[in-house]
């Protein structure tokens, strides 16, 4: 690993991984390794800023997680639907976390013109057509700060790529978080937790026993700038109920 | 929402107040620089697994590893969201190693096993419901392999475990395919496959065809251990392999001085 020296620090940085949970979490690995019993599935962006355990003063154990480039949830993803289907009706989650950043490199995509390169280039391509969903919340939501932009940029040939203190670059990285929530609201796996009487075959209970457990989505934002998350208030509850606070 | 959830929400968010001044506090210069973009060298297809986080298994600081994370961290071909992942990880932020890993006790995985123990039995089955439906989707390339998997070792006779009461039986061999050992080959073999995958998708043999500095490879997080071991079957090049680290090769190899996991963890 000479020409990459940093793979190995990977290996090393595992070394103080397992000494320093012993230390601080004696017996935590040994517990885990019988199975696993998190009560929070996490959708997120698959940025290296953004490491979702430590931004939540968390520990392994506690997030079941999905990461993406934008944090999408799309209903003809299967893999994000793999995930989430997974923690809620195999490991029982109480919540599902989705988070997006501001600085959101898709979102900021999204904003800016379409490049050439999308249609000779197939990693372009993948990516073009991954973000699409942004693209268009971002042509036709109703936010202010995202309004003003386009009717400011309403006659230029192409839009760059927005600084991350754009207003309209934070409101979409917001808007596309509560999008991302109501997707999962109308998803088969979610709805049928909240439409569920215990009657019904999909029971879940907590790790505890046998009363069925509630599921709530919620929806957050980091921010690069500061490291701090915030709640945007948009979270859901059982059969639709918001949770107004 | 009870008292007792938004407490629970209410004690994130705290602890994210504790790591965001702990943060600005210990490393200033770095939350400025990473606020402005990202640079990672690493990107990372890893498992939904909730014990397996790429960050905390390799100590690195946040803005080092660019994590894209499905059930049993697999690439599958018309996977949109593992392809436009490489593809900004390889082509945006130019990163040079991608490191797949899967882990053991996965969920995923052993599912993938029982559904082949099934099929092998009683012929392709139908989902009972639209989460089965989902998830055997998802991990059928899984079951191919575990198919394989249970080919290659239903036709030695030898009796291979006395687990009986999880052997999968066929003829006269006693095969038990939900051992930590059996579901251990499966993993690494998962992991190999997801390798060769990526390392020949187009985003990557494109890349390297650009003389880009780019290497491939397949680990596996033990979770009884939280070690982490490298399979040694990386790409550097079209048929060039990577430089190995210096971990053990096999999952045996890794397992024997250890406490093994019960056959019937659950992920």
């Amino acid at each position: 690993m000479s020409r990459f020296p940093e793979l190995q620090e990977l290996m090393s940085g595992n070394g103080e991984f397992r000494n320093e949970t012993e230390e601080e979490h004696p017996g935590l690995v040994e517990e885990l390794a019988q199975g696993q019993h998190p009560k929070f599935a996490y959708l997120g962006c698959a940025d290296s800023r953004v490491p979702e355990t430590e931004v939540f003063g968390a520990e392994i154990g506690d997030l079941f997680v999905s990461r993406n480039v934008g944090n999408q949830f799309n209903i003809d993803d299967l893999s994000a639907e793999t995930t989430i289907s997974y923690a809620i009706a195999h490991l029982g989650v109480q919540h599902v976390i989705v988070m997006g950043h501001y600085g959101c490199g898709a979102v900021q995509a999204a904003i800016a013109s379409e490049s050439d390169e999308a249609s000779t280039d197939i990693g372009e391509a993948r990516i073009d057509t991954w973000i699409r969903p942004i693209r268009s919340l971002f042509k036709s939501s109703n936010h202010s700060h995202i309004v003003a932009f386009r009717e400011a940029h309403a006659d230029d040939e192409t839009i760059a790529a927005p600084n991350r203190t754009e207003p309209a670059f934070r409101a979409l990285v917001e808007e596309n978080v509560k999008q991302q929530v109501r997707n999962l609201a109308d998803d088969s796996s979610v709805l049928k937790v909240s439409l569920s009487s215990p009657s019904t075959e999909l029971k879940r209970s907590s790790s505890s026993g046998e009363e069925p457990v509630e599921l709530w989505l919620h929806g957050w934002v980091y921010d690069v700038d500061t490291g701090l998350v915030t709640d945007l208030g948009v979270s859901v509850g059982p059969s639709g109920s918001a949770d107004s606070e | 929402m009870s008292i007792q959830r938004e407490d629970l929400l209410r004690s994130i968010l705290d602890a994210n107040e504790v790591y965001a001044s702990a943060f600005a506090q210990a490393d200033p210069a770095l939350l400025k620089k990473l606020a402005k973009g990202q640079s990672p060298r690493i990107c990372w297809l890893g498992c939904s697994d909730s014990r397996v986080s790429a960050e905390l298994s390799t100590g690195v600081a946040p803005g080092s590893i660019f994590v894209h994370r499905n059930v049993a961290q697999c690439f599958h071909e018309g996977d949109l969201s593992a392809a436009a992942a490489l593809s900004y990880a390889v082509n945006v932020l130019q990163v040079e190693a991608i490191i797949v890993c899967g882990h053991t006790g996965c969920g995923g995985v052993k599912a993938a096993m029982m559904a082949a123990q099934d099929e092998k039995a009683n012929g392709p089955a139908t989902p009972a419901n639209e989460h089965e439906r989902i998830v055997s989707k998802w991990i059928s390339p899984i079951k191919d392999l575990a198919l394989t998997q249970l080919e290659a070792n239903s036709s030695n006779g030898e009796l291979r475990d006395h687990k009986h009461e999880n052997g999968c039986s066929h003829g006269g061999a006693e095969y038990d395919c939900l051992s930590a050992t059996a579901l251990g080959e499966l993993t690494d073999k998962h992991v190999a496959e997801t390798v060769k995958a990526v390392a020949e998708s187009q985003i990557v043999t494109e890349a390297w065809k650009e003389g880009r500095q780019l290497s491939v490879h397949g680990w596996v997080y033990h979770v009884a251990t939280a070690r982490l071991r490298d399979l040694d079957i990386g790409w550097k090049g079209v048929g060039i392999p990577a430089d190995s680290l210096s971990r053990p090769g096999s999952f045996a190899g890794s397992e024997t001085s250890e406490h093994l996991v019960a056959s019937d963890d659950e992920a």
